[in-house]
């Protein structure tokens, strides 16, 4: 299990950047590991971005931040066509698109037509501009955050783009103590300037392997189809799709694989799946709310 | 709480079980009975109770009824008639109680099989079987939850996969001699009787029902050659023919015989049986005794079976006595004595003798009919022979034994029966009572040679069986009806399974299972594919097994976690196994460390399926019980 230990070593880091939030930290990486895009979602001011630079920072890999306003269109994202005098052509000038970690921060800002842009490259992992293809670099994801819905200036995620995110995670305020150490550590510098990459591409790109082989017993893939089977009988949420059990199995695996185990548990399904169930159940739900993928998990008996 | 179908099912059971045993029941019990089930339905329809006390003074009346009558009828029925009382009255006495049901199940279950004691017929076996089934419907009924009480008809399907078992258990299953037999006292004699007398064999020969029936190995005899002796009578007083009572057992003679057959005598309670001429080999439960005779070892009250071998020709004189025996001639009938000193005279040899007989019988103008004259008890042979000339077998026998022992040749009469018919689809002979016929036997050259008058006077009686007592527009209505017809059709059809149900079934015995042992052993091919079967069986069965386990394992185990560690706090439904664990080890510090290693050990089994870490899970939860046990 090489990478394991950098990855741990990693997440410590994180933690020492954002304070008190373990499992935000833990469920995000996990995020990363299982190739899924990850959004961000809560009240300014929160960390949101925080959490994102220092993941891309962390990561060692080539990153770069986009704020999403809402006069943008999907060539500052994507990057245009140009013609060049001397040489009589056009030449491609790729957008910020095109890195391995994009921070796409305030992504509701955008208008639907940039956001569908970008969530096209999400899904493809290509680029298309003037009938012609680029592929997107690999490792790609994408931290996205946003503000809940009922800021001013928002525009909705659609639910077939909010089901691209693997997982959606908010962070809440932190706890008294928490908060106060934060005020005390406050010197005037941002804590993101000491952070080193712990990881290097070929590390994260062999822990992206090695969450494939994580081992999932039947009687897991059992408990997990009934997690998703209640979902799809249950009136008062959208169905989970395959593409979500899908994104909910690498995600355990991803969880497992974090713990330094070879093999993924029920508790892991447990873990991850409010974070990756809520949004694909309740589109609208925003910031702290987990209740309905809580409440799925408390109909579903567990035996394991 | 008794299922509300119970009773009334109960009810139509004991009525089709009083209609199945009527034969053993008396007039007066089956109106008892049938008065106790009304009684009952009333009572039931109404949901009164009925009291404790009624019934008991009823029982106690039908013991004493019963015992009265015990003198006066077989001693197996009135056991019968107690059974079946004391089943009635316990159905009359449930309203609700589960115990009384369960017992009253059982005493069904042997009532049922008691009319095996009364008929074997494959008919009456069916019945047998739809009863025993009717009543298995009970107990389910008594049995099964209250949601499942509808009778399905998949459940028959059940009844068929046994099926194959209840072969080979009737097939494999050692045969037990009865643990014990019973003799019936006041049974109505259906078969030949103990004397023949002048006018004897009326009774039988009105009578249609089945006497026996002969099913032929390889040989068939003419028509004419089927005389098939039961009984000899060799004392003459006048008016009776008796039997000697001197029966001295004889062995068979080894010889080879030229007829093999087998036979099933319908249960007639009496011993004799029934061979052809001389009797060479015989098998199953038989003996010969003196006059070439053959003889169950016991009584036959059910349906027997056995095989004989005969050579048919003449039955052999078996010593000196016999010849002596059977000149005796007590009582005189003068006119007679003097016709056969007069032929005698003429006919030297025995064999001439015979012929004269035949001769002056076909001359005379005897005719044969089934209601002759009533003959004065004096000198009743002289009567028949000169002056009615009217009669049929017994009469022609008795009175040609007379003039042969006349003669100074020895002479005896035999009754039996003559012919039968041929049933086309079995290939078998069916004999009725009214085939019950005698003839004569004359000693000559050491051979009791046969001689039946009979032949002259009436020949159709012998080609064609005994239709004497119908008149033409009645014989052909019948025929038709019953030869051509389709129920015709199927009637005989009827009769030919249950003939072989007689056969195959009723006759199965040691001897036919030593015998399909033996066929077991004599070919390899079916020994090796049956252990190749049941090995390749065995084979799937311990897959199966295997699969299974390796399954539940994992889910016996979760069982067992949950026991354990319910004293220390349970777990939620949704909870997962981990999240419980730590739970409890947060809980419970003391056992923290055997906790964290029982959660190690399960999640390596569970879901890295190590499967080796099953015994350490066993192991820490029977320290963790233990700990459990000691503390508290």
């Amino acid at each position: 299990m090489a990478g394991i230990q950098a990855l741990q070593q990693l997440e410590q880091k994180l933690n020492q950047v954002i304070l008190g939030k373990p499992q935000a930290v833990r469920l995000a990486l996990c995020c990363l590991l299982s190739e899924g895009h990850l959004l961000i979602e809560d009240l300014p001011g929160l960390g949101k971005t925080t959490l994102a630079h220092a993941l891309a920072l962390s990561l060692g890999v080539h990153y770069k931040r986009v704020q999403f306003t809402n006069d943008m269109l999907p060539a500052d994202l994507l990057g245009q066509s140009v013609f060049l005098r001397d040489t009589q052509e056009f030449q491609f000038r790729s957008g910020p698109i095109f890195s391995q970690i994009l921070l796409a921060d305030e992504i509701n800002r955008a208008s639907p037509r940039t956001q569908s842009a970008l969530l096209e490259a999400m899904e493809e992992k290509q680029v298309s501009v003037d009938g012609l293809s680029y592929a997107l670099p690999k490792p790609f994801f994408v931290i996205a955050t946003q503000n809940p819905l009922f800021h001013a200036g928002t525009n909705a995620l659609p639910e077939s783009q909010l089901d691209r995110f693997l997982m959606r995670l908010a962070l809440g305020f932190p706890d008294l103590q928490t908060e106060k150490l934060i005020l005390q550590q406050d010197q005037g510098q941002s804590r993101l300037e000491g952070l080193n990459p712990c990881l290097n591409e070929q590390q994260l790109l062999l822990l992206q392997q090695q969450v494939v082989q994580i081992k999932v017993s039947d009687a897991l893939l059992d408990y997990l189809l009934a997690l998703v089977t209640q979902s799809r009988q249950q009136q008062d949420c959208l169905p989970l799709s395959p593409r979500a059990a899908k994104a909910l199995l690498r995600a355990s695996k991803a969880f497992a694989l974090m713990s330094g185990r070879h093999y993924a548990t029920a508790e892991d399904v447990q873990q991850v799946f409010p974070s990756v169930a809520e949004h694909r159940l309740n589109p609208g739900s925003s910031r702290d709310n987990q209740s309905l993928s809580l409440q799925l998990l408390r109909k579903v008996p567990c035996p394991l | 709480m008794l299922n509300p179908a119970f009773i009334p099912t109960a009810l139509l059971l004991q009525l089709m079980l009083l209609a199945l045993l009527q034969e053993g029941l008396s007039w007066w019990s089956s109106l008892v009975l049938i008065g106790i089930l009304l009684f009952k339905y009333i009572s039931f329809k109404a949901q009164q109770k009925v009291r404790m006390m009624t019934i008991n003074a009823l029982a106690v009346m039908l013991c004493l009824l019963l015992l009265s009558q015990l003198w006066q009828q077989d001693m197996q029925d009135s056991m019968l008639q107690l059974l079946f009382f004391s089943a009635a009255l316990r159905l009359f006495s449930i309203h609700s109680e589960l115990q009384h049901a369960k017992k009253l199940l059982w005493v069904q279950y042997f009532l049922i099989t008691t009319g095996f004691m009364l008929n074997q017929s494959l008919w009456f076996a069916s019945a047998v079987f739809l009863l025993f089934f009717c009543n298995l419907y009970l107990h389910y009924l008594l049995f099964a939850p209250v949601q499942q009480r509808q009778f399905r008809w998949t459940d028959i399907r059940l009844l068929l996969w046994v099926m194959p078992l209840c072969i080979a258990l009737f097939v494999l299953f050692p045969r037990l001699p009865p643990l014990w037999q019973t003799e019936r006292q006041h049974q109505a004699q259906t078969g030949l009787a103990d004397e023949l007398s002048l006018g004897g064999l009326e009774r039988l020969v009105q009578n249609d029902s089945l006497a026996f029936r002969v099913e032929f190995a390889d040989e068939k005899p003419a028509q004419h050659e089927l005389y098939w002796r039961a009984k000899v009578f060799e004392t003459f007083n006048g008016q009776d023919w008796l039997p000697d009572l001197q029966r001295a057992s004889q062995p068979p003679l080894a010889t080879p015989g030229r007829y093999r057959y087998q036979l099933v005598v319908e249960p007639h309670f009496q011993r004799s049986l029934f061979s052809l001429g001389q009797v060479s080999q015989l098998q199953g439960q038989v003996q010969t005794v003196a006059a070439g005779l053959i003889e169950s070892r016991q009584q036959i009250s059910r349906r027997f079976s056995y095989s004989l071998t005969s050579n048919g020709s003449a039955v052999a004189q078996q010593n000196p006595e016999e010849a002596k025996r059977n000149l005796v001639l007590r009582h005189t009938n003068p006119q007679a004595s003097a016709l056969a000193h007069q032929l005698k005279q003429q006919h030297r040899t025995a064999s001439g003798y015979a012929q004269a007989l035949y001769q002056y019988f076909e001359q005379q103008q005897f005719s044969y009919s089934l209601r002759p004259p009533v003959l004065n008890q004096q000198a009743q042979v002289d009567q028949f022979l000169f002056q009615h000339k009217v009669g049929f077998c017994g009469h022609y026998a008795s009175a040609a034994a007379y003039l042969f022992r006349a003669a100074g040749i020895p002479a005896r009469v035999v009754a039996g029966y003559q012919g039968g018919v041929w049933q086309a689809q079995g290939d078998y002979l069916q004999v009725l009572q009214k085939d019950a016929h005698a003839w004569v036997e004359y000693l000559e050259d050491g051979y009791w040679r046969r001689f039946d008058a009979t032949v002259i006077v009436a020949p159709l009686r012998l080609t064609q069986g005994l239709s004497d007592a119908l008149s033409l527009s009645e014989r052909q209505f019948l025929d038709q009806f019953f030869q051509r017809g389709v129920l015709g059709h199927w009637l005989q059809q009827l009769e030919w399974l249950d003939y072989y149900w007689s056969v195959w079934v009723l006759s199965f015995d040691q001897t036919e299972q030593r015998f399909i042992w033996h066929y077991f052993k004599t070919m390899p091919w079916l020994w090796i594919g049956g252990s190749i079967m049941t090995s390749l069986l065995l084979v799937l069965v311990i897959y199966l097994w295997l699969q299974r386990s390796n399954q539940s394992q994992n889910v016996l185990l979760r069982q067992r976690i949950l026991k354990v560690l319910r004293p220390y706090g349970e777990k939620a439904d949704y909870q997962s196994m981990e999240s419980y664990l730590r739970q409890l080890i947060q809980l419970y510090p003391l056992q923290a460390t055997k906790l964290n290693e029982l959660l190690s050990a399960y999640q390596q089994f569970e879901f890295a399926e190590q499967l080796e870490q099953l015994q350490q899970c066993r192991k820490l939860l029977h320290q963790l019980a233990k700990h459990n046990s000691t503390v508290g």
